[in-house]
Protein backbone atom coordinates (compact mmCIF):
# COMPACT_ATOMS: atom_id res chain seq x y z
CA UNK A 1 0.00 0.00 0.00
CA UNK A 2 3.31 2.13 1.20
CA UNK A 3 4.85 4.12 -1.75
CA UNK A 4 1.91 2.85 -4.15
CA UNK A 5 1.30 6.30 -5.95
CA UNK A 6 4.44 8.03 -5.32
CA UNK A 7 6.21 9.69 -7.88
CA UNK A 8 9.61 8.86 -8.70
CA UNK A 9 12.72 10.15 -6.93
CA UNK A 10 14.00 11.97 -10.47
CA UNK A 11 10.67 13.27 -11.31
CA UNK A 12 10.26 15.07 -7.88
CA UNK A 13 13.80 16.91 -7.43
CA UNK A 14 13.70 17.45 -11.27
CA UNK A 15 10.61 19.43 -11.20
CA UNK A 16 12.11 21.86 -8.09
CA UNK A 17 11.62 25.30 -9.01
CA UNK A 18 15.21 25.91 -7.39
CA UNK A 19 15.36 29.55 -8.67
CA UNK A 20 12.55 30.31 -6.71
CA UNK A 21 14.11 28.93 -3.56
CA UNK A 22 16.87 29.75 -1.58
CA UNK A 23 20.08 28.05 -2.62
CA UNK A 24 21.03 26.75 0.88
CA UNK A 25 19.49 27.17 4.10
CA UNK A 26 20.20 25.30 7.90
CA UNK A 27 18.59 26.16 10.55
CA UNK A 28 21.32 25.81 12.94
CA UNK A 29 19.12 26.58 16.29
CA UNK A 30 17.14 23.67 16.27
CA UNK A 31 17.86 21.94 19.05
CA UNK A 32 19.56 18.14 18.62
CA UNK A 33 17.96 15.43 21.04
CA UNK A 34 20.58 12.37 20.70
CA UNK A 35 17.97 9.57 20.49
CA UNK A 36 18.12 6.80 23.18
CA UNK A 37 17.39 3.13 21.42
CA UNK A 38 14.24 2.48 19.30
CA UNK A 39 13.25 6.70 20.40
CA UNK A 40 13.63 8.02 17.14
CA UNK A 41 9.88 9.31 17.25
CA UNK A 42 10.77 10.90 20.64
CA UNK A 43 13.47 12.64 19.67
CA UNK A 44 12.56 14.08 16.51
CA UNK A 45 9.62 15.28 17.85
CA UNK A 46 11.44 17.02 20.79
CA UNK A 47 13.52 19.26 18.07
CA UNK A 48 10.40 20.37 16.50
CA UNK A 49 8.45 20.85 19.88
CA UNK A 50 10.95 23.15 21.65
CA UNK A 51 11.95 24.90 18.57
CA UNK A 52 8.17 26.15 19.03
CA UNK A 53 9.33 27.12 22.56
CA UNK A 54 7.80 23.84 24.27
CA UNK A 55 9.79 23.05 27.25
CA UNK A 56 9.99 19.64 26.73
CA UNK A 57 12.91 16.67 26.02
CA UNK A 58 12.69 13.11 23.82
CA UNK A 59 12.95 11.50 27.69
CA UNK A 60 9.44 13.44 28.72
CA UNK A 61 7.79 12.66 25.59
CA UNK A 62 8.56 8.54 25.38
CA UNK A 63 5.92 7.65 27.16
CA UNK A 64 3.34 9.84 25.03
CA UNK A 65 4.64 8.34 21.99
CA UNK A 66 6.84 5.23 22.23
CA UNK A 67 5.00 2.18 21.55
CA UNK A 68 6.90 -1.19 23.31
CA UNK A 69 5.80 -3.66 21.29
CA UNK A 70 6.54 -1.63 18.12
CA UNK A 71 9.68 -0.43 19.40
CA UNK A 72 8.76 2.85 17.85
CA UNK A 73 6.38 5.28 17.37
CA UNK A 74 3.36 5.64 14.96
CA UNK A 75 2.00 8.81 12.98
CA UNK A 76 -1.10 8.78 14.50
CA UNK A 77 0.55 9.63 18.31
CA UNK A 78 3.19 11.64 16.78
CA UNK A 79 0.52 14.20 15.77
CA UNK A 80 -1.61 13.57 19.09
CA UNK A 81 0.93 14.32 21.07
CA UNK A 82 2.07 17.55 19.57
CA UNK A 83 -1.48 18.80 20.21
CA UNK A 84 -1.20 18.15 24.13
CA UNK A 85 1.74 20.23 24.21
CA UNK A 86 -0.95 23.44 22.35
CA UNK A 87 1.01 23.45 19.15
CA UNK A 88 -0.99 22.56 15.36
CA UNK A 89 0.78 19.43 13.42
CA UNK A 90 -0.13 20.00 10.04
CA UNK A 91 0.41 17.43 7.84
CA UNK A 92 2.49 18.32 4.50
CA UNK A 93 1.97 17.48 1.11
CA UNK A 94 3.64 14.47 0.19
CA UNK A 95 6.07 17.15 -2.29
CA UNK A 96 9.65 17.85 -1.87
CA UNK A 97 8.86 21.29 -3.08
CA UNK A 98 6.98 22.32 -0.06
CA UNK A 99 9.17 20.38 2.23
CA UNK A 100 12.12 22.66 0.89
CA UNK A 101 10.02 25.92 0.91
CA UNK A 102 9.03 25.37 4.38
CA UNK A 103 13.12 24.50 5.41
CA UNK A 104 13.55 27.48 3.76
CA UNK A 105 11.06 29.39 5.70
CA UNK A 106 12.67 28.68 8.58
CA UNK A 107 10.33 25.74 9.94
CA UNK A 108 12.49 22.38 10.67
CA UNK A 109 10.07 19.04 9.17
CA UNK A 110 9.97 16.30 10.97
CA UNK A 111 10.02 13.62 8.42
CA UNK A 112 9.04 9.37 8.29
CA UNK A 113 11.74 7.71 6.32
CA UNK A 114 12.11 3.78 5.39
CA UNK A 115 15.72 3.21 5.83
CA UNK A 116 15.23 -0.31 4.64
CA UNK A 117 13.08 -2.34 1.90
CA UNK A 118 9.49 -2.23 1.23
CA UNK A 119 10.04 -5.93 2.43
CA UNK A 120 12.23 -5.10 4.90
CA UNK A 121 11.61 -1.54 6.71
CA UNK A 122 13.27 0.16 8.66
CA UNK A 123 11.06 2.74 9.73
CA UNK A 124 12.82 6.45 11.19
CA UNK A 125 11.75 9.52 12.21
CA UNK A 126 13.89 12.51 11.16
CA UNK A 127 14.16 16.45 11.16
CA UNK A 128 15.01 18.05 7.66
CA UNK A 129 16.79 21.10 8.90
CA UNK A 130 18.73 22.06 6.01
CA UNK A 131 19.27 21.25 1.93
CA UNK A 132 22.27 22.83 -0.54
CA UNK A 133 21.33 22.67 -4.00
CA UNK A 134 24.71 22.98 -4.79
CA UNK A 135 26.03 20.07 -2.84
CA UNK A 136 22.86 18.48 -4.00
CA UNK A 137 22.40 17.45 -0.11
CA UNK A 138 20.31 17.54 2.87
CA UNK A 139 20.80 18.18 6.40
CA UNK A 140 18.66 16.40 9.31
CA UNK A 141 18.85 15.59 12.87
CA UNK A 142 18.85 12.17 12.52
CA UNK A 143 19.20 9.29 15.22
CA UNK A 144 22.60 10.22 17.43
CA UNK A 145 23.86 12.56 14.21
CA UNK A 146 23.10 15.79 15.21
CA UNK A 147 24.12 17.06 11.66
CA UNK A 148 23.80 14.37 9.28
CA UNK A 149 23.98 15.17 5.85
CA UNK A 150 22.68 13.45 2.88
CA UNK A 151 22.73 13.23 -0.60
CA UNK A 152 19.04 14.46 -1.79
CA UNK A 153 18.64 11.47 -4.27
CA UNK A 154 19.13 9.00 -1.46
CA UNK A 155 16.82 11.11 0.51
CA UNK A 156 13.99 11.42 -1.51
CA UNK A 157 14.43 6.94 -1.91
CA UNK A 158 14.45 6.82 1.71
CA UNK A 159 11.15 9.45 1.95
CA UNK A 160 9.17 8.30 -0.75
CA UNK A 161 8.52 4.46 0.91
CA UNK A 162 6.82 6.70 3.43
CA UNK A 163 4.47 8.12 0.79
CA UNK A 164 6.60 11.36 1.63
CA UNK A 165 4.92 11.66 5.29
CA UNK A 166 5.92 14.94 6.38
CA UNK A 167 4.59 16.75 9.50
CA UNK A 168 5.13 20.48 10.68
CA UNK A 169 4.65 22.29 13.77
CA UNK A 170 3.41 25.47 14.78
CA UNK A 171 1.91 27.67 17.57
CA UNK A 172 -1.33 28.43 17.05
CA UNK A 173 -2.78 31.20 14.93
CA UNK A 174 0.61 30.52 12.93
CA UNK A 175 -0.09 29.03 9.58
CA UNK A 176 3.01 27.26 7.76
CA UNK A 177 3.47 28.71 4.17
CA UNK A 178 2.57 25.79 2.10
CA UNK A 179 -0.27 24.69 3.95
CA UNK A 180 -3.97 24.36 2.16
CA UNK A 181 -6.87 25.14 3.99
CA UNK A 182 -8.01 21.82 3.94
CA UNK A 183 -4.75 20.34 5.44
CA UNK A 184 -4.58 22.87 8.17
CA UNK A 185 -8.29 22.98 9.35
CA UNK A 186 -7.86 19.25 9.43
CA UNK A 187 -5.46 19.25 11.96
CA UNK A 188 -7.06 21.93 14.14
CA UNK A 189 -10.43 19.95 14.26
CA UNK A 190 -8.99 17.71 17.16
CA UNK A 191 -8.29 20.74 19.46
CA UNK A 192 -12.42 21.05 19.13
CA UNK A 193 -13.28 18.05 19.74
CA UNK A 194 -10.55 17.77 22.85
CA UNK A 195 -11.76 20.57 23.90
CA UNK A 196 -9.30 22.87 23.98
CA UNK A 197 -11.34 25.77 22.73
CA UNK A 198 -8.74 28.49 23.58
CA UNK A 199 -6.22 26.42 21.08
CA UNK A 200 -8.95 25.94 18.57
CA UNK A 201 -10.12 29.67 18.46
CA UNK A 202 -6.83 31.06 18.29
CA UNK A 203 -6.27 28.75 14.71
CA UNK A 204 -9.24 28.71 13.16
CA UNK A 205 -9.05 32.80 13.48
CA UNK A 206 -5.90 32.27 11.48
CA UNK A 207 -7.09 30.41 8.94
CA UNK A 208 -10.44 32.84 8.69
CA UNK A 209 -7.58 35.57 7.99
CA UNK A 210 -5.81 33.55 5.66
CA UNK A 211 -8.67 32.29 3.84
CA UNK A 212 -11.51 34.56 4.20
CA UNK A 213 -13.99 32.49 1.92
CA UNK A 214 -13.29 29.54 4.16
CA UNK A 215 -16.36 28.00 5.56
CA UNK A 216 -14.84 25.90 8.08
CA UNK A 217 -12.92 28.61 9.73
CA UNK A 218 -15.57 30.73 9.88
CA UNK A 219 -17.81 28.08 11.39
CA UNK A 220 -14.43 26.95 13.62
CA UNK A 221 -14.25 30.70 15.21
CA UNK A 222 -18.34 30.39 15.85
CA UNK A 223 -18.50 27.80 16.94
CA UNK A 224 -14.83 27.98 19.69
CA UNK A 225 -15.66 31.16 20.13
CA UNK A 226 -19.96 29.56 21.50
CA UNK A 227 -17.47 26.63 23.73
CA UNK A 228 -15.84 29.93 25.01
CA UNK A 229 -19.51 31.64 25.95
CA UNK A 230 -18.34 34.66 23.87
CA UNK A 231 -22.21 34.33 22.17
CA UNK A 232 -21.96 37.71 20.44
CA UNK A 233 -18.65 36.71 18.72
CA UNK A 234 -20.09 33.58 17.96
CA UNK A 235 -23.17 35.14 16.30
CA UNK A 236 -21.09 37.50 14.20
CA UNK A 237 -19.52 34.65 12.96
CA UNK A 238 -22.28 32.36 11.99
CA UNK A 239 -23.45 35.40 10.00
CA UNK A 240 -20.34 35.90 8.20
CA UNK A 241 -20.65 31.96 7.49
CA UNK A 242 -24.30 32.54 5.84
CA UNK A 243 -22.58 35.20 3.24
CA UNK A 244 -20.10 32.52 2.64
CA UNK A 245 -22.99 30.18 2.18
CA UNK A 246 -26.22 31.31 3.09
CA UNK A 247 -27.49 27.15 2.35
CA UNK A 248 -25.21 25.81 4.97
CA UNK A 249 -27.43 24.24 7.25
CA UNK A 250 -24.97 24.23 10.53
CA UNK A 251 -24.42 27.40 10.25
CA UNK A 252 -28.33 28.33 10.57
CA UNK A 253 -28.37 25.71 13.34
CA UNK A 254 -26.04 27.20 15.11
CA UNK A 255 -27.16 31.03 14.41
CA UNK A 256 -30.68 29.63 15.44
CA UNK A 257 -29.31 28.23 19.01
CA UNK A 258 -27.19 31.65 19.65
CA UNK A 259 -30.33 33.44 18.80
CA UNK A 260 -32.16 31.30 21.27
CA UNK A 261 -29.85 31.86 24.00
CA UNK A 262 -30.19 35.44 23.29
CA UNK A 263 -33.80 35.50 23.32
CA UNK A 264 -33.97 36.58 19.48
CA UNK A 265 -37.12 34.07 19.51
CA UNK A 266 -38.60 34.83 15.83
CA UNK A 267 -35.35 35.65 14.12
CA UNK A 268 -34.14 31.63 15.86
CA UNK A 269 -37.23 29.89 14.73
CA UNK A 270 -36.58 31.24 11.26
CA UNK A 271 -33.12 30.41 11.14
CA UNK A 272 -33.86 26.64 12.84
CA UNK A 273 -36.51 26.00 10.16
CA UNK A 274 -34.26 26.91 6.71
CA UNK A 275 -31.92 24.22 9.01
CA UNK A 276 -34.04 21.29 9.71
CA UNK A 277 -35.55 22.24 5.45
CA UNK A 278 -31.78 22.25 4.40
CA UNK A 279 -31.43 18.98 5.63
CA UNK A 280 -28.26 16.92 5.69
CA UNK A 281 -26.79 14.35 8.17
CA UNK A 282 -27.16 16.50 11.30
CA UNK A 283 -30.94 16.92 10.71
CA UNK A 284 -31.86 15.11 14.12
CA UNK A 285 -30.09 18.55 15.87
CA UNK A 286 -31.71 20.91 13.95
CA UNK A 287 -35.02 19.61 14.80
CA UNK A 288 -33.89 19.39 18.48
CA UNK A 289 -32.94 23.76 18.18
CA UNK A 290 -36.15 23.94 16.60
CA UNK A 291 -38.20 21.91 18.85
CA UNK A 292 -36.28 24.33 21.95
CA UNK A 293 -36.94 27.45 20.52
CA UNK A 294 -41.11 26.22 19.60
CA UNK A 295 -41.13 25.62 23.69
CA UNK A 296 -39.47 28.53 24.29
CA UNK A 297 -42.19 30.82 22.44
CA UNK A 298 -44.95 28.77 23.66
CA UNK A 299 -43.71 30.00 27.38
CA UNK A 300 -43.36 33.33 26.53
CA UNK B 1 -39.77 -0.98 16.69
CA UNK B 2 -40.49 1.56 19.37
CA UNK B 3 -39.27 -0.56 22.32
CA UNK B 4 -36.23 -1.45 20.25
CA UNK B 5 -35.26 1.78 20.10
CA UNK B 6 -36.17 2.41 23.51
CA UNK B 7 -33.79 -0.35 24.72
CA UNK B 8 -31.03 0.98 22.39
CA UNK B 9 -31.33 4.21 24.09
CA UNK B 10 -30.99 2.85 27.37
CA UNK B 11 -27.86 1.11 26.13
CA UNK B 12 -26.33 3.81 24.85
CA UNK B 13 -27.13 5.58 28.01
CA UNK B 14 -25.83 2.68 30.02
CA UNK B 15 -22.36 2.74 27.63
CA UNK B 16 -22.01 6.63 27.88
CA UNK B 17 -22.08 6.67 31.77
CA UNK B 18 -19.60 3.60 31.58
CA UNK B 19 -17.65 5.74 29.61
CA UNK B 20 -17.52 8.64 32.21
CA UNK B 21 -16.28 6.85 34.90
CA UNK B 22 -13.40 5.54 32.58
CA UNK B 23 -12.49 9.40 32.27
CA UNK B 24 -13.05 9.12 28.22
CA UNK B 25 -13.73 12.49 26.77
CA UNK B 26 -17.29 12.86 25.27
CA UNK B 27 -17.93 14.46 22.16
CA UNK B 28 -19.77 18.22 23.51
CA UNK B 29 -23.33 18.08 24.12
CA UNK B 30 -24.49 21.58 23.00
CA UNK B 31 -27.40 21.89 20.36
CA UNK B 32 -24.67 23.39 18.39
CA UNK B 33 -23.18 21.49 15.62
CA UNK B 34 -19.68 21.39 15.84
CA UNK B 35 -16.85 22.20 12.95
CA UNK B 36 -16.57 18.34 11.76
CA UNK B 37 -20.01 18.84 10.29
CA UNK B 38 -18.26 21.44 8.22
CA UNK B 39 -15.16 20.16 7.19
CA UNK B 40 -16.43 16.48 6.65
CA UNK B 41 -19.52 15.63 4.66
CA UNK B 42 -20.03 12.29 6.73
CA UNK B 43 -20.77 11.75 10.14
CA UNK B 44 -19.78 9.32 12.24
CA UNK B 45 -21.93 7.67 15.32
CA UNK B 46 -20.50 8.26 18.64
CA UNK B 47 -21.67 5.31 20.17
CA UNK B 48 -19.53 4.21 17.55
CA UNK B 49 -16.32 6.10 18.72
CA UNK B 50 -16.74 5.46 22.13
CA UNK B 51 -16.11 1.82 21.75
CA UNK B 52 -13.36 2.80 19.05
CA UNK B 53 -11.82 4.59 22.03
CA UNK B 54 -11.90 2.10 24.40
CA UNK B 55 -10.64 -0.79 21.93
CA UNK B 56 -7.72 1.60 20.90
CA UNK B 57 -6.73 2.06 24.47
CA UNK B 58 -6.69 -1.69 25.39
CA UNK B 59 -4.76 -1.86 22.44
CA UNK B 60 -2.17 0.49 23.30
CA UNK B 61 -2.22 -1.41 27.07
CA UNK B 62 -1.53 -4.95 25.58
CA UNK B 63 1.34 -3.07 23.22
CA UNK B 64 2.98 -1.98 26.79
CA UNK B 65 1.56 1.50 27.46
CA UNK B 66 0.98 2.06 30.58
CA UNK B 67 -2.79 2.56 31.41
CA UNK B 68 -3.21 5.75 32.96
CA UNK B 69 -1.09 6.96 29.83
CA UNK B 70 -2.63 4.99 27.48
CA UNK B 71 -5.65 7.71 28.00
CA UNK B 72 -4.22 10.44 28.13
CA UNK B 73 -3.10 9.41 24.42
CA UNK B 74 -5.89 8.40 23.31
CA UNK B 75 -8.00 11.47 24.06
CA UNK B 76 -5.42 13.37 22.73
CA UNK B 77 -6.76 11.73 19.08
CA UNK B 78 -9.69 12.80 17.32
CA UNK B 79 -12.35 10.54 16.47
CA UNK B 80 -11.33 9.96 12.95
CA UNK B 81 -8.06 8.93 14.04
CA UNK B 82 -8.96 6.96 16.61
CA UNK B 83 -11.53 4.85 13.84
CA UNK B 84 -8.33 4.83 11.63
CA UNK B 85 -5.77 3.83 14.16
CA UNK B 86 -7.76 0.68 15.50
CA UNK B 87 -6.54 -2.83 15.16
CA UNK B 88 -4.05 -1.45 12.71
CA UNK B 89 -1.47 -0.89 16.05
CA UNK B 90 0.74 -3.80 14.63
CA UNK B 91 0.84 -2.92 10.84
CA UNK B 92 0.80 1.10 10.29
CA UNK B 93 4.97 2.41 10.58
CA UNK B 94 6.64 2.99 13.72
CA UNK B 95 9.40 4.92 13.49
CA UNK B 96 12.01 3.49 15.84
CA UNK B 97 15.96 2.32 15.94
CA UNK B 98 17.62 3.25 12.89
CA UNK B 99 18.99 0.04 11.99
CA UNK B 100 18.64 -3.02 14.77
CA UNK B 101 22.49 -4.15 14.74
CA UNK B 102 22.07 -7.82 14.71
CA UNK B 103 19.54 -8.12 11.98
CA UNK B 104 21.86 -5.88 10.13
CA UNK B 105 24.96 -8.51 10.46
CA UNK B 106 22.77 -11.36 9.80
CA UNK B 107 21.63 -9.89 6.41
CA UNK B 108 25.02 -8.74 5.43
CA UNK B 109 26.25 -12.15 6.76
CA UNK B 110 23.55 -14.07 4.73
CA UNK B 111 24.20 -11.83 1.65
CA UNK B 112 27.54 -13.02 1.51
CA UNK B 113 26.72 -16.79 2.20
CA UNK B 114 24.80 -16.43 -0.78
CA UNK B 115 27.51 -15.40 -2.86
CA UNK B 116 29.21 -17.79 -2.09
CA UNK B 117 31.71 -15.53 0.24
CA UNK B 118 31.73 -16.91 3.61
CA UNK B 119 30.05 -20.23 5.17
CA UNK B 120 28.64 -19.23 8.04
CA UNK B 121 25.07 -20.22 8.45
CA UNK B 122 24.58 -24.77 7.38
CA UNK B 123 21.70 -23.71 5.43
CA UNK B 124 22.94 -21.57 3.25
CA UNK B 125 24.21 -23.41 -0.48
CA UNK B 126 26.05 -20.81 -1.97
CA UNK B 127 27.81 -20.23 -5.51
CA UNK B 128 30.47 -22.41 -5.50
Amino acid sequence: MLAGCSHSVSEQLSKLPTSDLPPSVEIHQAPFFPQERYQCGPAALATTLTYTGVDTSADQLVPQVYLPAREGSLQAEMLAATRRHDRVAVVLKPSMEDLLREVGDGKPVLVLQNLGFNWYPKWHYAVVVGYDFQLQQIVLRSGITQRKTMPLTLFDRTWRRSDRWAMIVVRPGEIPITATEDNYLKAVLPFEQGKNWQTANAAYRAAAKRWPKSLGATMGVGNSYYQMAKIADAERAYRAALVIDRAHAPAHNNLAQVLLERRQLTEAISHAQQAVSIGGPYTDAYRQTLNEIKRALEKR
Amino acid sequence: MNAFRRMSRTVSLIVITAFLGLGLQLPATAAIVGTDATIHANQQSQAHDLLARQDVRDQLIKMGVDPNEALDRINAMSDREIVALNGKLSELPAGGDIVSTIALIFLVLLFTDIMGWTDIFPFVKGKK
